[in-house]
């Protein structure tokens, strides 16, 4: 008993405390090392590139040339632009709607509550398809439009039932009140719910976020327009599909001084990755419990 | 959101349905007969533009020119186009061009047409989803490059696209003379359902698989390469290959080369009156056993089998060979920094010393289509793609390739060098027009005449011995539903044989499975296409 006692208060035995951190460090390793080289590779010479084989893994000094390429007021500043005003506007509809969508299913006698929640449920069983959805943007009308890229992804059934979850869990003898104190169904949801909320909006809201800022292929069929291209597709066309930045798509640098062309897609990366790593840690605090929740509350 | 093969498939399948939806008098897809019926093909008449420098030893030797001809002539009177906007579906695998009003060259191109010119461009590797959906959209516009992986091509052409039989079958195309300028096997690609249904974008035997190998390095090294058999391939690339320098023999498996080497058709051949493929044959177990050993001695560049980012490594210095087509040496030499860069092309040879028989690609890069439009809109728009294909040395083709003399491009003696702007409004001197009609390729890489000297010799060793691919223009029901998914899973099985993952022994069972699941079928409905087309 005492022998049990003792490793408790002693917490895990040290050949366990090892292995879990060779293993911690091994996983960390596997993420990380790609990330520094990319970044790496965005800010090495010409020299050192071409002698690691396109992909550098420690830069041998700093050299910022592929940046100040592709913010020279060229396609990738462009897309960084629309891919922000997509991402942001995106997020805040699909929000506004998802919200409003998952407090009616939430509240039972809501109307049509059952069969529109049976819809909601369908959307997460089977997708729409490539041709449907083509010809339902179509027919709207919002071919070239960056509505394309908000309007067909803006409700997820996925984030409603999240968020449905969550306001199920608000006591009803708090709206009660406020109905009695004389709010209106609005009211309630705008003053009441949504504050209690915090936790929950900022989870789906970055989930939303990342979702529209990742995006490329909705982008690639409805939009033909090139100059309203997100940075997404912008990346894929330089990046997988192997195609070289002219220098007029970066502003007009003379050919003779562009860095090499792997800085350069390194750099467009770095540049699609940074936004969403500068919301995660504002959001950190309220996202364990926020998707806790919605993770158990059915 | 991830794409899998399932859904592109499924894309194009769907897409054909919906396309085709309501079409009743479509040919039916079992129908080989009547899908493969002949017709009368263009007459094939040679533009008798500039004199190339060095004269045609063959039938398909492309024209070669070591300077661009001076004081190029104008060929075209008028303007092609109708006055009404031209709109156009087409691809690119360079950088997307600046929007038209952004961009002078497209300007001075839609003055030129007299029409203007609305094009939607996708990179090349999304061409295919983009095409699915914009037929299921009807919105591919009046000209459009057709993906030819498209499931149910000739319904769909027959559905969707102008026939243009009496327009350029027989003399009738000598209306229009640089797409008379296109040999008869370029046309074979753009018949389908007994008319011509396309326009090729030719490209000869310039769009063929070759060794390529870095001549700069291999002097430097003090390696000669000559003309290799297979073992004088492997001795090479062990003798440049040094890991520690970050330089790897191949960029890619060499297995064109090794293929010519071992006698192996690319795809289907006749022998002895039946078609076989290229992965039935024993020979081809030999290839997949020397390109195992390859990999396994370390002389194709580590990431070789998996990723394809030859250009780059080739380029740069980190493999010494690669294998890419023949058109492509002029993008080298356009990406290369080092003045030195050099490429010669070796004639590979087979283990008796004989040239290694060379089975040319396709002779199209792709083929394009008009939307049915009245008798006067298809001429108007037969015109603008007869202007696309003005050849090599006139003044139109020197504007369409490099765009207006000061802006786009300065002249280095004769030949024509794009300015930064002419590589991003001219789109590396390949605006996508390219791609919905195009002139004949030379052998030209300004700056560098040793290199036509070299392409021209090469191609004078291998082109008596080059055959045509027997299929090319024959369609296969099977082949347009299945073929990518055979296609897909037999090289993926030859990645894994390559890299050590799987045995060579497994190719025998995959070769098997991949006859029953759809090879064999493909087989006969192409024997029936040659029956049908008198070819057998």
């Amino acid at each position: 008993m005492s022998t049990i006692q003792r490793g408790i208060d002693d917490g895990p035995a040290m050949s366990s405390r090892v292995l879990k951190t060779v293993v911690l460090v091994v996983c960390c390793a596997f993420v990380i090392i790609p990330f520094i080289g990319v970044i790496a590779t965005s800010i090495a010479s010409q020299e050192h590139v071409t002698n690691s084989g396109g992909f550098v893994l420690w830069p041998d000094g700093l050299n910022l040339d592929a940046y100040k390429a592709i913010f020279n007021g060229g396609v990738v500043q462009r897309a960084l632009l629309i891919s922000v005003v997509i991402a942001t506007g995106g997020t805040l509809i699909s929000l506004a709607g998802s919200t409003m969508l998952a407090y009616a299913l939430s509240r039972p006698g809501s109307f049509g509550q059952r069969p529109i929640l049976l819809i909601v449920l369908f959307s997460l069983l089977f997708s729409p398809g490539l041709i449907p959805n083509y010809l339902v943007v179509k027919e709207f009308g919002l071919l070239d439009s960056l509505l394309a890229l908000i309007l067909p992804t803006a409700i997820s059934g996925f984030n409603v039932i999240v968020l449905r979850s969550f306001f199920m869990g608000i006591p009803d003898s708090v709206l009660d009140s406020a109905r009695i104190d004389g709010a209106g169904d609005f009211r309630i949801f705008w003053s009441i719910v949504l504050p209690l909320s915090k936790a929950v909006l900022a989870v789906v809201g970055l989930f939303y976020a990342v979702g529209y800022w990742n995006a490329f292929f909705n982008a690639m069929l409805y939009i033909n327009d090139t100059a309203k291209w997100p940075l997404q597709l912008v990346l894929r066309t330089y990046v997988i599909n192997n195609t070289e930045l002219s220098s007029g798509d970066l502003g007009g640098a003379s050919a003779d001084q562009l860095p090499p062309q792997e800085s350069i897609q390194m750099a467009i990366l770095v540049v699609s990755l940074v936004p969403i790593l500068i919301v995660y840690p504002f959001l950190q605090r309220h996202f364990a419990k926020g998707m806790l929740t919605g993770a158990v509350k059915g | 959101m991830t794409i899998s093969r399932r859904t592109l498939l499924g894309g194009s399948l769907a897409a054909a349905a919906v396309g085709l939806s309501g079409c009743s008098t479509v040919t039916r897809s079992t129908d080989i007969a009547a899908l493969n019926k002949p017709v009368a093909l263009p007459t094939y008449k040679r533009f008798e533009g500039p004199k190339p420098d060095l004269p045609r030893s063959h039938p398909l030797m492309p024209d070669c020119f070591y300077r661009f001809p001076a004081n190029p002539t104008k060929v075209t009177n008028g303007v092609p186009g109708d006055g009404t906007d031209v709109v156009g579906t087409t691809l690119t695998s360079n950088p997307i061009p600046p929007t038209a009003d952004r961009n002078p060259y497209w300007q001075e191109l839609n003055r030129r047409l007299g029409s203007p010119l609305k094009l939607t461009i996708t990179a090349a590797t999304d061409y295919p989803n983009k095409f699915a959906t914009a037929v299921a959209g009807d919105t591919l516009g009046d000209l459009f490059n057709v993906d030819s992986g498209f499931a149910y091509l000739p319904q769909f052409l027959e559905a969707r696209a102008q026939d243009l039989t009496e327009y350029l079958s027989g003399d009738a195309i000598l209306e229009y003379p640089f797409l008379a300028n296109a040999p008869q096997a370029s046309w074979r690609g753009c018949v389908f359902s007994g008319g011509i249904r396309a326009v090729p974008i030719q490209r000869g035997v310039m769009s063929s698989n070759t060794l390529l190998a870095r001549q700069d390095l291999l002097d430097q090294l003090g390696v000669e390469l000559d003309s290799p058999t297979v073992d004088d391939l492997v001795k090479v690339a062990k003798a440049v290959t040094d890991e520690k320098k970050n330089r790897w023999g191949f960029a890619v498996p060499p297995t064109a080369a090794v293929s010519a080497m071992l006698g192996l058709p690319n795809g289907w051949e006749v022998r002895d009156g039946k078609l076989v493929h290229s992965r039935e044959l024993p020979e081809h177990k030999q290839l997949l056993s020397i390109t195992r050993q390859m990999v396994k001695d370390g002389l194709i560049h580590p990431d070789g089998v998996a990723k394809n980012n030859q250009k780059v490594w080739f380029t740069q210095g980190s493999a010494v060979m690669t294998q890419d087509t023949y058109s492509s040496i002029q993008s080298f030499y356009r990406r290369a920094t080092n003045e030195n860069f050099s490429i010669t092309v070796p004639v590979s040879r087979a283990q008796d010393g004989k040239v290694g028989r060379v089975l040319l690609g396709s002779p199209n890069n792709s083929i394009a289509a008009i939307r049915p439009s009245s008798p006067e809109r298809t001429k108007a728009l037969l015109r603008v793609l007869n202007w696309f294909a003005a050849p090599f040395g006139t003044e139109e083709y020197l504007f369409r390739k490099f765009g207006l003399q000061g802006r786009h491009y300065t002249l280095n003696g004769t030949d024509p060098q794009l300015t930064k702007d002419g590589g991003s409004e001219v789109c590396l001197g390949e605006f996508p027009i390219q791609y919905l009609a195009d002139g004949p390729y030379p052998a030209y890489f300004p700056g560098h005449t040793e290199a036509v000297d070299n392409l021209y010799n090469h191609l004078k060793a291998v082109l008596p011995t080059a055959i045509l691919p027997p299929a090319y223009g024959l369609y296969s029901p099977t082949q347009s539903t299945k073929g990518k998914i055979l296609d897909t899973r037999m090289d993926a099985l030859t990645k894994d044989i390559q890299l050590g993952r799987a045995d060579l022994s497994a190719w025998d069972d995959a070769v098997a499975d991949y006859r029953k699941s759809g090879a064999d079928a493909i087989r006969n409905e192409l024997e029936q296409a040659m029956a049908a087309k008198g070819e057998n």
